[in-house]
């Protein structure tokens, strides 16, 4: 129950966060129509949020989650985005569209993760027999967490906010806010980093291939075919990634370069020297302001780039997703095509953590993301598990790395295997053979280590 | 009129980003299910809806390219509201009749390319800075129109060729007549990677018109047809019996790199063989291992297979026989085997001349940070010189070199300025 009050009270006030730099804006200081519109989105997006998750007739079964980050993803690359639009057409509405539009971002602010703490709350409350409690737990966390908000109104408002944001810039700073905060840590880590990086690599790869193949020029495993090197690198994780830069640093760069390239003052008519340095000196500090917001979104883009990425963890770790068996099934199925990128997927049932990766012979390896041997103490329970190096994988706590192709092979610092079956291009795991592995692993008398 | 409005549509850079805005909405709707690439590209090229979606892009793209020509080179009066929509301009007192002229000289040693129309002057720099943008996107539309109909028109036949065994393709009689290749006699596998390469596969072929030379590399085009040679791999005689019954005979073993197995599957039922090269020596020195392999005279383990469980297994070198229980192995000489490609397709050289624009237009975009068009229009109206300057880019600092230069013009006409505006 603690757990669902932490992580709803912990979103809430991060909602409430990035809801109070919209508020700071002078077009809606003071302007209580606006307000109450934004107010209304938020709580809308809870209530709402909250019962899809929360209650299993509203909402699709758990294999939907992703799909879910997908679209809060989507949503907050839309309002990323529209900034762009809005520095170039400068719109200027006013009334019920602005009325609207601010309920519609007060509801993309939390819906998704109202949503996510219904889930999290119905499935603690199912595990720890508990399911008005965990409810219970959850609102109270919720409303908890827009506290402060109320408590520190007065001082934010005294905040000059006007001198730094432009409309586009607070959308922009609105969408990467939900870039860096979006989600819940505790069920999904879908960061646009990861998700973009892995999506844009499926289709260049798919789209690389087939150029090849219109234009005759297939690749071949041993035999050098011309450009195909080329064809490799575009396919690959580095243009994957750079496109994935590109893609986010688009909005703050555009709003930067927009700023700087306003023309300067023309001072000819002006006679007084002092007044020529009052105008230049007016124009430089409005430049710098202005420029404030891009610049953070900027560092904070870089920021998250390197938290989501392998450039300065070369260990892929990706966080897990849940998987639950199908209604009137006592299988979990996983879709094989999640792991046609190469990357090592992870998901958890709910507490046993397994791994699912494609082997170099093209077919599925599934494993327990423990070993026989190691289990770190209860203050490194980071270290347990495996994260992928290249083509292999390595233990986390010993940094053994274990060839990919032994995946499903048992004993020593090999993953503990778990038996599956291929049904119709889908990874099918028995949900008893799963518990049972898990319990034997558990039962295992590990060592701690054997370093 | 009409015409114009329907050509301003279409040539529009709006509907180009709704468009794509539509292809990426489809691609992402694919994303929901299996294969979404195959799938979109499969709707795009294919259905109907996809199709004209398709279409419209290319169209799109061509009527972009062609506007963006058509004003550039399109020769019109400058008017004083087209001046006045400029980045910037001035307004000076008119001093004669030959003020135009005297700018337009002025404008002519800086670079600028005058124009004396009517009423007015343009002046322009960098006109075929055009170039670039033009190349790609006609680039883009001949590759999307080539791809459309490949996709729709091209066939394709793949055959296994046998030196000195004729075989038909798309009904035309070929004969292999000889492998080009460098495979060595041994190869040294150091480490899990397979580090097997070939630099170029060529055969030669005689078909009933003369004899033609295919590689791995370009495809070659041969009586209307280009063929590619997409493999090469070991062809072994064998006879190989289980029971008495013959389950393979002459095998074509795709087990190059050396450590690829290939499955051969038999006529009896849940009868398979799994070939594989055997190295002739293994080594390892600390985490590194090495294998040797006879590529010359190759040893092969061959794992009998029945209902995906082995029954038996063989490491036999070519003319070596072997007999485990009911099987039997018995092999023969072994030679090269190519695997080639025809294709018949009226796009394919169109694919390939998209292709190259699109990458010279890529290449040539690069050059578009320091060449673009300055424009400079002036207009004698009402007694008064009005003097408009535009730059495609980085305008800040075009304004401001223009307004720097002010004196200059004012000089010209020997009189001073009675106001200015910035847009």
């Amino acid at each position: 129950m603690l757990e669902t009050f932490i992580a709803s009270s912990r979103e809430a006030f991060q909602c409430s966060f990035i809801i109070t730099l919209l508020l700071l804006y002078p077009e809606l200081k003071n302007r209580p129509g606006y307000v109450r519109s934004l107010v209304a989105g938020v709580a809308s997006a809870f209530i709402a949020g909250f019962a899809v998750g929360y209650l299993p007739a509203l909402g699709p079964n758990v294999i939907g989650n992703e799909t879910w980050v997908f679209w809060r993803l989507f949503f907050d690359s839309l309002v990323f985005y529209i900034s762009v639009f809005m520095a170039i057409t400068s719109p200027g509405f006013s009334g019920r569209p602005l009325s609207a539009a601010l309920c519609l971002l007060g509801f993309s602010a939390f819906f998704f993760e109202a949503r996510a703490l219904g889930f999290l709350a119905r499935d603690i409350g199912i595990m720890q027999e508990k399911v008005a409690g965990t409810a219970l737990a959850g609102i109270s966390g919720a409303v908890l967490g827009f506290v402060p908000l109320f408590c520190v109104k007065g001082i934010l408002n005294r905040i000059p906010v006007e001198k730094a944001f432009t409309s586009a810039s607070l959308v922009m700073t609105f969408g990467a806010l939900r870039f860096m905060l979006g989600g819940v840590s505790e069920l999904e880590k879908g960061n646009i980093v990861s998700e973009l990086q892995r999506g844009i690599l499926v289709f260049m790869e798919a789209a690389v291939r087939k150029l090849q193949a219109a234009l005759l020029m297939s690749g071949h495993a041993f035999i050098k075919v011309p450009f195909a090197a080329l064809a490799d690198f575009i396919a690959g994780d580095r243009t994957a990634l750079t496109l994935t830069v590109i893609f986010i640093m688009t909005p703050p760069l555009f709003i930067l370069l927009t700023l700087f390239a306003r023309p300067d003052p023309l001072l000819h008519d002006l006679e007084a020297g002092a007044q020529k340095r009052r105008e230049i000196s007016f124009f430089r500090k409005d430049l710098v302001n202005h420029s404030i917001p891009a610049l953070s979104v900027f560092i904070m883009l870089t920021v998250m780039l390197h938290e989501g990425n392998m450039a300065m963890n070369p260990l892929y770790d990706p966080p897990p997703s849940p998987v639950r068996e199908l209604e009137g099934e006592k299988v979990v199925r996983v879709p094989f095509s999640d792991i046609s990128d190469k990357k090592l997927k992870k998901y958890v049932y709910y507490q046993i953590l397994f791994l699912i990766a494609l082997k170099p012979d093209g077919t599925a390896g599934v494993a327990l993301d423990q070993c026989e041997i190691c289990r770190p103490a209860k203050w490194n329970k980071d270290a347990l598990g495996y994260a992928q190096k290249g083509e292999n994988l390595i233990c986390k706590y010993c940094m053994t790395p274990i060839a990919m192709h032994t995946l499903n092979n048992p004993g020593g610092c090999n993953p503990i295997p778990v038996p599956f079956k291929l049904e119709d291009g889908q990874i099918v795991i028995e949900v008893e053979e799963l518990i049972t592995t898990y319990k034997k692993a558990e039962a295992l008398e590990k060592k701690g280590t054997h370093l | 009129m009409s015409r114009n409005i329907v050509l301003r549509y279409a040539s529009s850079w709006r509907a180009f980003t709704v468009l794509c805005l539509a292809v990426c909405a489809l691609y992402m709707h694919f994303c929901f299910g299996e294969d979404p690439y195959a799938k979109w590209s499969s709707f795009l090229l294919s259905s109907a809806v996809g199709t004209m979606l398709y279409l419209c892009l290319a169209a799109n793209l061509f009527f972009i390219t062609l506007r963006a020509i058509l004003e550039r080179f399109g020769k019109t009066a400058a008017g004083l509201d087209e001046i006045r929509s400029m980045d910037t301009f001035i307004e000076l007192r008119s001093s004669g009749e030959n003020d135009l002229e005297a700018i337009s000289e002025w404008f002519k040693t800086k670079g600028f390319r005058p124009d004396i129309l009517k009423q007015g002057m343009t002046a322009t720099k960098n006109s075929f800075s055009i170039i670039p943008g033009t190349v790609l996107r006609l680039g883009l539309v001949i590759f999307m129109a080539a791809l459309l109909i490949s996709v729709n028109y091209r066939k394709t036949d793949e055959r296994v060729l046998h030196k000195n065994a004729p075989s038909v393709l798309f009904d035309k009689d070929l004969e292999l007549m000889s492998i080009e290749h460098k495979i060595p006699d041994e190869f040294l596998q150091v480490g899990e990677e397979s580090i097997f390469r070939l630099d170029r596969v060529a055969a030669r072929l005689r078909a009933k018109d003369g004899v033609f030379v295919v590689s791995s590399g370009y495809p070659v085009r041969h009586e209307g047809v280009y063929y590619r040679i997409s493999d090469i791999g070991i062809a072994q005689q064998a006879a190989i019996t289980i029971d008495h019954a013959k389950i393979a005979d002459n095998l074509d073993l795709k087990i190059l790199p050396p450590g690829k197995t290939d499955t051969v599957t038999s006529g009896l039922d849940g009868t398979a063989l799994v070939v594989s090269l055997d190295p002739e020596k293994t080594s390892r020195k600390g985490l590194v291992s090495g294998s040797l392999y006879d590529l010359k005279n190759p040893k092969y383990k061959i794992d009998v297979q029945k209902n995906k469980k082995k029954v038996s297994e063989f490491v036999l070198k070519p003319y070596e026989k072997a007999a485990l229980g009911n099987t039997s192995v018995n092999l023969g000489g072994h030679s090269f085997f190519v695997k080639v490609t025809a294709v018949s397709d009226p796009a394919l050289p169109w694919l390939y001349a998209g292709f190259v624009l699109i990458i010279s237009g890529s290449g040539l975009m690069l050059s578009r940070f320091f060449w673009y068009e300055k424009k400079v229009c002036a207009l004698a109206h009402e007694g008064r010189i009005f003097v408009g300057y535009s730059e495609e880019f980085f305008k800040k600092w075009g304004i401001m070199k223009f307004h720097n230069r002010r004196e200059d013009i004012e000089s010209l006409l020997q009189k001073g300025t009675t106001s200015d505006v910035v847009l």
